[in-house]
């Protein structure tokens, strides 16, 4: 492939890229010009043509490549973050998305069937959950794509560039990373919505605390039966004096809990901490929660 | 039977501090750790191989290659170490995988995840590297005698997966270290090969803060939908919501 291309439908024949070509790369042929193997890609011919028939090649496939994002949106839990990132992603680049669902299988077997399906696309977006998570490190290898896992943000530049924000070093940090222009990027991103409400002892708030958990579309748990992975968002629904709890909060992006005394263990734990009126104050977050 | 564990010495976030005249990340004086989730994968890669042993394959900061040899504390028989002198946010996986190529392993295990960059992904790049599939939540393999791997993940599930494989391993218990035997581990012979630079398409451009320290607002107010859509301003700022 050569570093610029012609289009035929555009070109008139002016010579004038053969006039500016300083390698004599340029040859017309049937009527249009066509670029030889020589071109150094110093974008002369670009800037003489009046037609605009040419154009930087790597830039053009890029363009093509980023009509679509395609998000792998497999039905249940996790797969939120994914479609909303592609959504952000296309939005803000003028693309679509195209949604391909999985049907199950095995991740090799999925990573053979999406490679085709997502052949074209610049960008591909799946849950940051596994088995989809494997299943982007698959798909990357085969791709021959750059793989990030985690993601929170990507910005398309129009040079075909990106820009892709992930968490780093346990959530103390962000690190932009720069994507060259034409490389295919594979990305996992979670859901902002990831949220878990924890009840405490206090038998009073579970109702509350349940409302709250439909609200935020979340689950729930019992303070002695916590899941390893933290929530991005954990809402503790009254104090509890296990450890466990207050060490699952250290590793959650945001912590508030409802009905925790000033002084216990857990508020220091907390971004936010509504110490009274429980049961009122999870009712109204629950109402504006977006 | 070859087994290969994949082990990414990392900065402990705990250590990691905010530098305020800087106003960056002083991730230059965090320790160097072994990456929790690979510890998992290094447990499970003794259990599987038992006596014959595995190869442990390390990528890191060259300044993290003691902490690497706790690898032979789990039972690894050869210790491989790809080391570089940046930061190691770039091009981890691309290292690790160039190790297991030259390898090639019946079966590669490493962590669900990596602390550094939350990352998920290299157990399904190891198994689309190897020709085989691969398998996420594990908590427990074993090989069976027809000569395919029955993998136990965390929901309760199984998944049996023919030869080679690749399996990310959650969190599992991993057994405690005498002192004697990491004491002997200190004395582990371990091939270092230098990473002079990472190939591939990204480069770091930044990192900023992401959480600062943990500062509780406290909201006792009348008003509850007022002091309910504060909270929601604060989680947002956190980039909780």
């Amino acid at each position: 492939m050569t570093l610029v291309s012609v289009s035929a439908e555009r070109c008139k024949t002016h010579l004038v890229c053969l006039q500016a070509c300083p390698v004599n790369a340029i040859d017309i042929f049937d009527g249009v010009a066509v670029v030889r193997e020589n071109c150094i890609g110093c974008e002369a011919c670009i800037k003489a043509c009046p037609e605009r028939a040419i154009v930087r090649t790597a830039e053009d496939a890029a363009n093509e490549a980023f009509a679509e994002v395609v998000a792998v949106v497999p039905a249940g839990a996790g797969a939120r973050g994914a479609l909303d990132l592609a959504r952000r992603v296309a939005e803000g680049a003028g693309a679509s998305v195209r949604r391909l669902p999985l049907d199950g299988g095995t991740v090799r077997d999925a990573a053979q069937q999406l490679a085709i399906d997502a052949a074209d696309a610049a960008l591909v977006v799946l849950p940051a959950v596994a088995p989809y998570d494997q299943l982007a490190g698959a798909l990357a290898q085969r791709l021959g794509a750059t793989v990030m896992s985690n993601v929170e943000t990507v910005t398309r530049f129009p040079d075909g560039r990106f820009a892709v924000e992930i968490e780093t070093h346990g959530g103390r940090g962000y690190a932009t990373f720069d994507v060259l222009a034409g490389a295919k990027l594979v990305v996992t991103a979670r859901s902002k919505r990831d949220a878990l409400v924890v009840f405490g002892e206090d038998a009073d708030l579970h109702a509350a605390g349940l409302e709250l958990a439909r609200a935020l579309d979340a689950p729930s748990c019992a303070a002695d039966a916590l899941p390893n992975e933290a929530p991005r968002l954990l809402i503790i629904a009254g104090p509890s004096n296990g450890t466990q709890l207050a060490a699952l909060a250290t590793r959650a992006k945001g912590v508030v809990g409802f009905g925790i005394p000033l002084g216990h263990e857990l508020a220091a734990a907390c971004d936010v901490v509504f110490p009274n009126d429980a049961i009122e104050a999870m009712r109204a977050f629950a109402a504006v929660v977006p | 039977m070859r087994f290969a564990a994949v082990v990414r010495i990392v900065r402990d976030p705990a250590t990691i501090t905010w530098d305020r005249v800087k106003r960056r990340l002083d991730v230059d004086g965090a320790a160097f750790i072994v990456n929790p989730s690979d510890r998992s994968a290094l447990e499970l890669a003794s259990r599987l191989a038992g006596a014959q042993g595995f190869v442990a394959i390390g990528c890191g900061h060259a300044a993290g290659l003691s902490v690497f040899k706790e690898a032979a504390a789990f039972g690894a028989s050869r210790l491989l170490y790809r080391s570089f002198e940046a930061d190691g946010l770039v091009g981890t996986q691309t290292v690790l995988l160039g190790a297991v190529a030259e390898e090639r392993p019946d079966v590669a295990l490493a962590g669900q995840t990596a602390i550094d960059t939350n990352d998920g992904v290299l157990a399904g790049a190891l198994g689309e590297l190897l020709g085989g599939d691969s398998c996420g939540d594990v908590v427990d393999a074993k090989l069976e005698a027809d000569g395919s791997l029955l993998a136990m993940l965390e929901d309760g599930s199984t998944r049996r997966l023919a030869l080679p494989a690749a399996l990310a391993v959650c969190r599992i218990a991993a057994r405690k270290i005498s002192p004697l035997a990491m004491m002997k581990a200190t004395r582990a012979t371990v091939a270092v090969t230098p990473v002079e630079q990472f190939a591939g398409n990204v480069t770091l451009r930044t990192v900023t803060n992401g959480v600062a320290r943990r500062r509780s607002t406290i909201l006792d107010e009348d008003d509850a939908a007022a002091a309910a859509f504060t909270a929601i301003g604060l989680l947002r700022e956190r980039r909780a919501l």
